[in-house]
């Protein structure tokens, strides 16, 4: 099998010139289309990069100045593959790739792959009335409408006269009887089928169509191919691995790549950064050491993209994002997304007995009245946050918030809450009302009548504590389970202790299953 | 920026290797005095991240710094004896060498007690991540300061010369960062760390911001605010895109090495500082006692995962 490399290319010399040498084998040509923008001089500084033998049969065609978006594009790889047509070789496929591209699998295995595919074009061809195919921005537009300025350096005459044609209704229909297809602009395609597109490609129609078309590069061969050969010899799919970002842009690779591009079942990969040196290596040593390795079908392993979208681009669970944060009043909880409860109480309750009780719970840790005072009060004298010393409140005051998240956090695995003696003259009353992630019990004063189901309440009990009234309002307006607990003589009574108790080892067990 | 031009006719060109610098470079201002000590690992550490030429505005040092520097041509140097306080804290200096050769570059402005980390900075460059930026249309890059401490008083931690200062201040405050909004202004505003622990304890909200903006694109009409926590326009203080995540960094900050004593001691005698220098004053105090910054809750350093594991640095959607 005899092969015919592309590689369009407009800077990183080094890297063009080592994916030169990577590719070149025996029998295969390569040609470079180097853009006639750019100073440096390609050919040059390959007589001078690569030896003899390395130079032979790697040729560099006409240049042509590549505009991106526009003709010139097409026009490049054309001007190759005339040159292609002139040494007149005996080519089965052409391989059009970037210089940014790298071998993820040897030649060697393309070759077989290749072998097992006779006459398939590997090209994406996209019919756009089907499937948009462009990521964002212009898809029919793109040929339905003249487009004769560049949209990168004349962009507002670019969106004028889109405008305009749009307005007047202006629209061109395809030359011949062609049907346009998109598809990315990298393709291995069969010699006689390039062989019926080069004289297309001379037709003056065909040719004023695409030159004032957007993005040619990513129509011109996809329409011809389908075009001239049959839908079934199509395979759908091209050899280079690509991934567009959200805006249309192909993703870079980079030296910790390695392991995401190996899974990944194609034989180029673009785009590589020209920093990484270290991933081309790790990729020719793989190489190396695999001078058979093939694939038996094209396909993308795109789950870790995924996992990082879904992921990163909205913050880690249960993380703080530095530079992001919805509301300052309510500081690190807005990423809590562990469970924690609170005990509100009036203020006369006792609350020592019920703090020891949970406390010899396992899984439980149950502060004491931690948000009020001059002295941090947690609720046995065993344990501080380092950070945090008692006798320093105002490091806890300046966010209430975080200090809470701190000592959740300080305690994996384990159910934390405090206790609250009302009124706390703080926000942190209505944080743990309107957390999602807090649980309340209220401790009631003794008259307050509950029935079971709690739905209702002694109205002439609750005006005696107008904010416990407020609270439980508030909690049940906000649809917060919560559990409302009678304290006889300002003590909580055993079978009380028991219930809260129940409440909170549920709670812990369903966060333990959660979490795991 | 008139001002900074009326400063810039303080700095007096001491070498000047500037025509060494190519279009696209990444380019380090720093502003010093009497760091010469940490200067080697400094250098090296920008070069290995990709910074390709360091401009320095030396405030009259007296240790042998162009002995250091002099000889390197990725360094360039301005000399000058006036005031720190006068120029903003350096702050006009470094507008004017940044209006003057920083026009179009990524430009770096630190401390040469800070390093910065991004996400991926053990196998990407710096390079590549302005490359990132600048295909995202992002002009700046956020980060924010994490204090490093060694195990005992800061007298004991000793640097030498060429030593990696992680070696002799590896902890750090793992939490207790608080993120606000400066009232007035828009940017953020981050205090937090060891410094409000320690030294700010029962005044924390009087606590130094932690966020910087060290690394923007710069243009003709770009301008350091209040040293590198505000940069003008507003919208280069910006963390993130509109819609999602942008990468986000951290400054590891080595200030508390035993070379710090000194250094309070010499500011305080020269109230070149910020508001009285009360943080200086805020750090004798605290340096007398002989405080031990180091806490049960302190962390170790690692890696730029560790930070990001704490909430405390951004991938963002850089894949």
């Amino acid at each position: 099998m005899k092969l015919a490399f592309i590689i369009l290319a407009h800077n990183d010399p080094d890297n063009v010139l080592r994916l030169i040498k990577r590719l070149r084998t025996q029998d295969d040509h390569i040609v470079v289309h180097w853009d006639k923008n750019s100073r440096l001089d390609l050919q040059t500084l390959a007589q001078s990069a690569l030896t003899d033998e390395q130079r032979a049969n790697v040729h560099f065609c006409r240049r042509v100045a590549v505009d991106w978006g526009r003709w010139s594009m097409v026009e490049a790889s054309l001007s190759a593959l005339r040159h292609l047509q002139y040494l007149d070789q005996p080519f089965d496929y052409a391989v059009l790739m970037s210089g940014g591209d790298y071998l993820l699998k040897p030649v060697a295995g393309l070759k077989q792959f290749l072998s097992r595919h006779p006459g398939k074009e590997f090209i994406e061809c996209v019919d756009p009335d089907l499937d948009p195919w462009v990521v964002q921005g212009l898809v029919k537009e793109r040929f339905l409408h003249h487009h004769w300025f560049s949209w990168r350096d004349q962009r507002p005459l670019f969106e004028w006269s889109l405008a305009t044609q749009k307005k007047l209704g202006l629209k061109r229909t395809m030359p011949r009887g062609l049907k346009a297809y998109f598809g990315s602009q990298w393709w291995a395609l069969t010699w006689p089928t390039i062989a019926k597109i080069l004289p297309l490609s001379q037709q003056g129609s065909i040719r004023r169509f695409f030159q004032s078309t957007w993005v040619p590069d990513e129509m011109f061969f996809q329409t011809l191919v389908a075009a001239v050969t049959s839908a079934d010899s199509i395979y759908g799919t091209n050899l280079t691995f690509y991934q567009f970002d959200h805006t249309g842009k192909p993703l870079l690779f980079y030296n910790d790549h390695f392991d995401f591009l190996h899974q990944q079942n194609f034989f180029f990969a673009r785009k590589l950064s020209p920093k990484a040196h270290l991933l081309r290596d790790k990729l020719d040593k793989f190489i190396a050491e695999n001078p058979a390795a093939s694939v038996s079908h094209l396909a993308k392993n795109m789950a870790d993209y995924q996992q990082f979208i879904a992921v990163q681009w909205r913050g880690l669970p249960n993380r703080r994002v530095i530079g992001r944060q919805a509301d300052p009043w309510y500081g690190d909880l807005e990423w809590n997304k562990t469970p924690y409860f609170v005990i509100m109480a009036y203020s006369q309750t006792q609350l020592q007995p019920l703090i020891n009780a949970l406390n010899a719970l396992p899984g439980i840790r149950c502060f004491g009245d931690l948000f009020i005072g001059d002295h941090i009060d947690y609720g046995s004298n065993d344990w501080a946050h380092p950070l945090y010393p008692s006798d320093k409140p105002a490091l806890r005051d300046m966010k209430r918030p975080n200090f809470l998240v701190d000592l959740i956090k300080a305690h994996p695995g384990h159910l934390v809450g405090y206790v609250m003696h009302l009124p706390i003259g703080n926000d942190m009353e209505r944080i743990a009302l309107y957390d999602p992630q807090a649980s309340i019990v209220f401790i009631l004063p003794e008259g307050h009548y509950l029935p079971e189901d709690q739905q209702s309440l002694n109205w002439t009990c609750a005006f005696q504590n107008m904010i416990m009234h407020d609270h439980i309002h508030a909690a049940r307006q906000a649809n917060k389970p919560f559990l409302a607990i009678n304290a006889s003589g300002h003590v909580i009574a055993p079978e009380s202790v028991a219930k809260i108790k129940e409440k909170l080892l549920a709670l812990r067990d369903s966060m333990m299953t959660t979490l795991s | 920026m008139i001002q900074a031009y009326r400063h810039g006719k303080d700095l007096s060109r001491v070498s000047d290797n500037t025509r060494m610098i190519k279009p696209g470079d990444i380019l380090a201002f720093v502003v010093l005095r009497n760091e010469t000590i940490r200067l080697p690992y400094f250098l090296a550490y920008y070069r290995r991240l990709g910074v390709k030429h360091f401009l320095f505005v030396d405030n009259g040092s007296d240790d042998g710094f162009m002995d250091e520097v002099g000889d390197y041509a990725d360094c360039s140097v301005w000399h000058t004896q006036a005031s720190y306080k006068a120029s903003k804290y350096g702050v006009h200096w470094l507008n004017y060498l940044l209006k003057k050769y920083g026009r179009g570059h990524w430009c770096l402005t630190v401390d040469p007690d800070e390093f910065l980390l991004f996400p991926y900075d053990d196998s990407r460059s710096l390079i590549e991540l302005t490359a990132y930026l600048d295909q995202e249309q992002k002009e700046s890059f956020f980060s924010i300061t994490l204090d490093m401490y060694g195990a005992g008083t800061v007298d004991e931690a000793i640097y030498q010369k060429d030593q990696d200062p992680l070696a002799v201040c590896p902890w750090f405050d793992p939490t207790g960062y608080y993120q606000d909004k400066r009232p007035n202004f828009n940017e953020w505003w981050i205090r937090g760390g060891v410094r409000r622990r320690v030294f700010f304890a029962d005044q924390p909200w009087h606590a130094p911001a932690l966020n910087k903006t060290v690394l923007v694109k710069w243009r003709w009409y770009y301008a350091y605010f209040a040293s590198t926590h505000i940069v003008w326009p507003n919208r280069l203080n910006r963390p993130h895109f509109q819609d999602t995540l942008a990468p986000t960094g951290c400054l590891l900050h080595f200030k508390y090495l035993a070379l710090f004593r000194e250094k309070v001691e010499e500011e305080m005698g020269r109230k070149q500082h910020y508001a009285g220098s009360r943080e200086y004053q805020s750090y004798l105090a605290g340096l007398d006692s002989k405080t031990v910054l180091w806490n049960k809750a302190s962390v170790r350093f690692q890696n730029w995962r560790q930070c990001v594991d704490l909430g405390l640095m951004n991938v963002g959607r850089w894949f």
